[in-house]
């Protein structure tokens, strides 16, 4: 008898292992769905930014997909970025307790884990999420070994022309270097690409790009400010001056977004975006919303200095859970659910976004429908965002104003430069005596 | 006859006894509850240098430093501060020339003035955003309506980068808010001269007095508590512009357009340095503050003295009358 209950037993506990083991290793190739009943009735509040990245709605259906599915309720709150930026900020300033899942932007990185406002997700985690997502995604949001945003938006940019305007203009192939898209624009007599140069952390965005791909740096690998004394910085500002006086670039790209940008691009005003996110292509493709569907390429290389120095900015957006998140648990069930292998494919067959899972690059779907993501593998060989410091606002700040001040020739690009390292010196000097 | 009021109050009920202090104390807490423990917050964050770790929120004192700070140390808010009140004395000025003006045209009777009226209150109605991106898209360098119609007009050949050089940027920013505000002014001024009694003109034009001189002697002071409320809520107003800039320049170009109200949320929201954003704050409220006095002990001093000679004339008048 004993013999027989020891065997039911054993049986019983070898199919606990087997059920648990096949629980552990749970694939994200499909969204994760609660079974955990507990998890039920919760609610989350998720706040992420409405932008370029996402124009038809998709987060919010998945989202509607995601409560019905786990019985999590979840209040979605959308905004400009700008917007998410002072609510998140605001709210976690105060101490937080108003969202579970938040914006977790790329330049946020050293301000929000110095502040502790975001939790780990180790312990969330699977392996199959740390092994196949693409490695710089999850590195990138990394700090002292721990993982603390999952990649919603790889907002990695990309050289896109307008193949019709080159051709008009004589051209069979788009300017590789910096001095060909000037050339251009004194061929054509009219701008050579548009772009935002905006006194805003965007402008910077796009500065930082133009003097990345002449091989400069604004701080050295300690964040030091070598503004004043990099060659590459010099030689980016000094071009980047008598192209504004030359009109290379559009006078308006002191003052116009990104979407105003992309809006004029698919209107067929001029023929470079030098730094356009995925989704542009999409976008310039439809004819609902572009005038130049079927003449929008993505070239194999980025613009530099001399060809050699490619580089394509990167400013992915993640989503992070706030550290005094009452429902971690339910926040994490959220990302997880969103950012799963098959979520991410049918977020990229749906708009057209980088995929943050490395498999789906080789997808025989997506590479089909997306063929020019061949070429976006070529550019992204060399990506580069913003410097991991903790003063980046006041980093992107300055760098936004005193760009402007050397792009309309108020100063000198030398005194511009020295302006802007002092600027740069006194705002780190300040950050690290707080 | 005191005590026998106080007995007969006591035997009131309470809430009779007590009706005015009881009427008034939910809106005595709601206005302690949003106006006073804020301001007095702002001013405690203004006195500390404040940093995060997780939900807590830790305050090291630091007595004056910040408001010291703003005019040696922050390398933007002198700049921001002279911007600022250049902003406002233009603006200020020209709504209330402007609407002044535009109230008489419109005080007087022509055929279609209801309609006029109409139209020229379509800008103050018109929410502030949409107004800002309507006037970025005009003075758009590109595409915008500006250059479109001065290059159609033969007056300029290439396109103005309006909102790209300091000065003009400020100038169209100043061109949107004047655009936007002044209607209120002509809305209130008209307001205030249609109370002006006609027969005060007809007894001023039979005393030989002209248009101008009627302006000056009846119709200005005759507006002038409706021009004093006027100067003091435009002033405040304009202290406080912060989406004409957020949409149309975003503070640029090379800051010149970066109002204080602007530079504030900067320094708070983007830079997380509650102390000195509160310390601005601080600045900004007691320069309205300080405005607003001025404006009322310039305006009611001479309407003040003028009584005061008046009654002091009349006392005279009476002791000198019973004496005789």
């Amino acid at each position: 008898m004993k013999k027989k209950l020891s065997l039911v037993l054993s049986l019983v506990l070898a199919l606990s292992v087997v059920l648990m083991g096949a629980g552990c290793g749970k694939s994200n190739n499909t969204p994760a769905t609660s079974s955990d009943n507990s998890l039920k009735g919760q609610k989350i509040t998720v706040i992420l930014p409405q932008n370029e990245a996402d124009t038809v709605g998709f987060r919010k259906a998945k989202t509607a997909q995601f409560e019905k599915e786990t019985g999590i309720k979840v209040e979605l709150i959308e905004k400009s970025w700008e917007g998410v930026s002072d609510d998140v900020t605001g709210d976690l300033a105060s101490g937080g307790g108003t969202y579970d899942v938040i914006e977790f932007d790329n330049s946020w990185i050293g301000k929000f884990i110095k502040n502790q406002w975001v939790a780990p997700l180790d312990d969330y985690m699977t392996a199959d999420m740390k092994s196949g997502m693409v490695p710089g995604l999850l590195d990138l949001f990394s700090s002292g070994g721990k993982h603390y945003g999952i990649v919603w938006n790889n907002d990695t940019r990309f050289y896109m022309y307008n193949s019709k305007m080159l051709s008009d203009a004589g051209l069979s192939a788009p300017p590789k270097t910096w001095d060909e898209v000037a050339a251009l624009a004194k061929k054509t007599g009219k701008t050579a690409y548009m772009d935002t140069y905006k006194q805003e952390q965007m402008g910077t965005n796009e500065l930082m790009f133009v003097v990345y791909s002449f091989g400069g740096n604004f701080v050295d690998d300690q964040g030091n400010p070598i503004v004043s004394t990099d060659p590459g910085v010099k030689a980016a500002y000094t071009w980047l001056a008598q192209a504004y006086k030359d009109g290379v670039f559009g006078k308006s790209t002191l003052t116009m977004d990104y979407e105003e940008v992309a809006q004029s691009f698919d209107n067929g005003d001029f023929p470079l975006m030098l730094q356009a996110w995925p989704g542009v292509y999409a976008d310039s493709n439809d004819n609902t919303k572009s005038k130049i569907v079927g003449n929008v390429n993505v070239a194999d290389y980025s613009v530099s200095k001399t060809g050699n120095e490619q580089v394509v900015l990167t400013l992915p957006e993640a989503m992070a859970i706030t550290s005094t998140s009452k429902h971690k648990e339910a926040a994490w069930k959220y990302i997880e659910y969103m950012s799963s292998k098959s979520m991410d494919k049918e977020r990229s067959e749906a708009i057209g976004s980088l995929p943050i899972w490395s498999d789906l690059y080789n997808d025989s779907d997506l590479l089909q429908k997306y063929p020019y993501w061949k070429q976006f593998g070529e550019q992204a060989q060399n990506s580069k965002g913003y410097p991991k410091i903790v003063w980046v606002d006041n980093f992107s700040d300055i760098v936004a104003k005193q760009s402007q001040k050397i792009l309309t020739g108020s100063v000198s690009v030398d005194q511009g430069l020295q302006q802007m390292q002092k600027l740069m010196e006194d705002a780190k000097k300040a950050s690290d005596q707080q | 006859m005191k005590e026998k009021q106080a007995k007969k109050r006591e035997k009131e009920p309470f809430f009779e006894r007590h009706l005015g202090p009881i009427l008034i104390t939910p809106s005595t807490l709601v206005i302690f509850g949003i106006l006073f423990i804020p301001i007095f917050y702002a001013l405690y964050m203004s006195l500390n240098r404040i940093s995060f770790r997780g939900a807590d929120t830790i305050y090291k004192f630091a007595g004056i430093k910040n408001f010291v700070n703003l005019f040696t140390i922050d390398p933007w808010f002198k700049s921001s501060f002279v911007t600022t009140i250049l902003f406002v004395v233009l603006t200020v000025a020209t709504e209330i020339v402007i609407g002044v003006a535009a109230s008489l045209v419109l005080n007087k009777k022509f055929h279609g003035r209801g309609f006029v009226r109409g139209l020229m209150i379509l800008p103050w109605a018109m929410p502030t955003v949409v107004n800002a991106v309507m006037w970025k898209w005009i003075f758009n360098a590109e595409y915008g309506a500006a250059n479109g119609l001065l290059m159609k007009l033969g007056i300029i050949k290439t396109g103005i980068a309006w909102l790209g050089t300091p000065k003009m940027a400020f100038l169209c920013v100043f061109l949107a808010n004047v655009w936007k505000e002044t209607p209120y002014v002509i809305l209130l001024a008209i307001a205030a001269l249609s109370t002006i009694p006609g027969d005060l003109y007809e007894a001023a034009s039979i005393d030989g007095a002209g248009g101008w001189k009627a302006f000056w002697r009846i119709t200005l002071p005759m507006i002038k508590p409706v021009l004093l409320i006027l100067l003091i809520t435009k002033t405040i107003w304009a202290f406080q512009t912060f989406d004409l800039v957020a949409i149309m320049t975003s503070g640029g170009p090379q800051n010149a357009t970066n109002l204080l109200s602007y530079y504030i949320h900067f320094v708070a929201f983007k830079q997380t340095d509650f102390g000195s954003a509160a310390a601005m704050s601080y600045v900004l409220s007691m320069i309205c503050f300080a405005l607003s006095f001025v404006y009322i002990k310039l305006f009611m001093n001479n309407d003040d003295g003028a009584e005061k000679k008046t009654k002091k004339a009349q006392r005279r008048k009476l002791a000198t009358a019973h004496e005789d």
